[in-house]
């Protein structure tokens, strides 16, 4: 596709969503459908087009397992860190809410949180996110405390978020 | 070619040291540096320090925080380490260790979150049921009346084990709208201490032996009666400490039901004493305490065994024992969640889910738990709901 992004960083929730593990609703019943959308994303991975950080293994071997299973030996698909992506993770947090600040400065050690990693791989490569996470105005009244990814990328230049399925459609999977 | 270097913020990576309290020295042990140069990038007049990946990975080891933490542009504006009030003799901040500091930071966090899902769904949390006293009020006639609330008749209490007392009497309080979390302290450190706030939160050492924790329960609470943020040491010798002292005994052991138990004669032995305090589940010297106050006990008496007591409050544990633990998952993870987090908390965030408040890996992240533990955390919240509620 001449028009699609050059690339995309994966989020935990989109592998969920493709193979409805641990998650209310999925991307199609069809298994045909499910496996079509699969090899095109290891067509991506393998042209390394599709990337994320290391920091979503944990993340997915617990959510996704099956998913994980798929993808865990695909070379270049789990970002290192870097001092580049450490550093560009800084620069994102300047514009994230006092909220967010506060509740990512007092997380447990063992637990890193995925999504300032997923931010800075994309402001690094400048690539596409794709997440399952919706930003605040499309959410329920309920659910809108939290700043979520589209939220966050909102507010730094150059980072675009789209959801699993308009990767799905500009890929031409569908 | 040499390790690549990352730029961080020199304020905020000491503050990270400072808020787990510990000394440069043990700090550039533990990430493997000179000291000179932990101090240069703490100190450095363009404002930033310059670790590797390595040196910033240790550094979040042993700070006790994400590496993401450690990338913050400044400290985080409502960052705090102590509750607001805490008392020691002469107003001294306390030297805690790094145990209490993360117990602290933790209660933070989940008083936060359980804060906002009120927010969204009040009912999200039982409704809050304090009855708010004064410094001047009687301790003894406010733990009294408030016990009223909570309805425990005397055979009930009489008929507990020490462990059925104290975890109901912990429910209770959390049915009462009172987050109790249970986290492990140093000895040395304090005994427990509460937040105050929309969704008030009491912390019990969890390594105290029960008798110990179920008074540290209600000596907390007395400080949430009194609306204040306190963190309580052995060595507290404030009035309000002994204010909440008075109130937990008087709460835990009515007067009119110590006065049918004891002679008319005053109680002189240890031995007596003993027997009342297994008979009301509390520690010797609680009743100690409660035989002083209605002239059946001498001051001597009290001092004496509260002495005793307080050196054997303690369970001993090996070295490394919770990190043990912490390796196991499934359905001992959902148990051990539960009695960290308390049925409140733990109830509060599975009901929150199923009124779609939150997906369910934002509650994984809540109760720091895999998807396969809900089902088990869910059947152990409704039995311990069943059985001490």
């Amino acid at each position: 596709m001449a028009d699609a992004p050059v690339g995309y960083v994966l989020d935990t929730c989109d592998f969920c969503y493709l193979n409805g593990e641990n998650q209310a609703t999925r991307y199609s019943n069809d298994a045909t459908v499910t496996e079509r959308v699969w090899q095109g994303l290891e067509a991506l991975i393998s042209d390394k087009r599709s990337v994320t950080s290391m920091w979503l293994r944990r993340e997915m071997k617990e959510w996704c397992p099956l998913a994980y299973e798929r993808v865990r030996r695909r070379r270049g698909f789990f970002l290192r860190d870097t001092p580049e992506i450490l550093e560009a993770m800084g620069k994102a947090y300047e514009v994230a809410e006092e909220r967010t600040r506060n509740y990512l400065w007092n997380r447990p050690a063992n637990k890193e949180s995925a999504d300032p990693y997923l931010i800075a791989v994309a402001m690094v490569t400048g690539f596409t996110i794709v997440t399952g996470e919706l930003e605040r105005a499309k959410r329920s009244a309920k659910k809108r405390r939290e700043e979520k990814i589209p939220d966050w990328c909102k507010k730094i230049p150059g980072v675009t978020v789209i959801h699993f399925d308009d990767l799905v459609r500009a890929e031409g999977w569908a | 070619m040499p390790p690549q270097t990352v730029t961080v913020q020199s304020d905020v990576i000491k503050w990270a040291r400072l808020s787990i309290n510990m000394t440069p020295r043990a700090a550039a042990k533990a990430i493997q540096v000179p000291e000179e140069t932990l101090l240069a990038w703490e100190e450095n007049e363009n404002g930033v320090g310059t670790p590797t990946l390595g040196q910033l990975r240790r550094m979040g080891k042993a700070y006790k925080r994400p590496v993401t933490a450690l990338m913050q542009p400044d400290i985080p504006p409502r960052a705090s380490v102590m509750p607001k009030d805490y008392r020691t003799i002469g107003g001294l901040a306390p030297r805690l260790t790094p145990d209490a500091l993360l117990a602290i930071r933790d209660a933070e966090r989940v008083q936060m979150i359980a804060a906002e899902l009120t927010e969204a769904e009040e009912e999200i949390m039982p409704p809050l049921r304090i009855v708010h006293h004064d410094r001047g009020d009687s301790a003894l006639e406010a733990g009294m009346l408030d016990r009223a609330d909570f309805n425990i008749d005397y055979k009930v209490q009489t008929k507990w084990t020490l462990n059925r007392a104290y975890n109901a009497w912990r429910t209770r309080l959390q049915m009462a709208g009172v987050l109790v979390l249970a986290k492990p302290m140093h000895p040395k450190d304090c005994r427990g201490f509460t937040l105050t706030g929309r969704v008030p939160a009491i912390v019990v050492n969890s390594r105290e032996i029960d008798q110990a924790k179920i008074f540290t329960l209600f000596h907390e609470y007395a400080h949430l009666t009194l609306n204040q943020d306190a963190l309580c040491q052995e060595r507290n010798t404030f009035n309000d400490e002994k204010w909440c002292n008075r109130y937990a005994a008087s709460f835990l052991v009515p007067g009119d039901w110590l006065r049918l138990n004891v002679a008319f004669a005053k109680v002189t032995s240890t031995k007596e004493v003993e027997r009342l305090a297994h008979l009301f589940k509390v520690s010797r010297h609680v009743i100690a305490l409660r035989l002083r106050d209605i002239g059946r006990a001498d001051d001597d008496l009290y001092k004496r065994i509260k002495a005793e007591d307080d050196a054997m409050t303690f369970r001993q544990r090996k070295e490394g024992e919770e990190e043990k633990e912490e390796q196991n998952g499934g359905p001992n993870q959902a148990r051990r969640r539960l009695t960290e987090l308390g049925v409140g908390y733990a109830s509060a965030i599975l009901d929150a889910v199923n009124r779609g408040v939150v997906d369910l890996r934002e509650a994984g992240d809540y109760l720091n738990i895999g998807p396969y533990s809900f089902d088990p955390l869910e059947k152990n919240v409704r039995d311990t709901l069943t059985r001490y509620g």
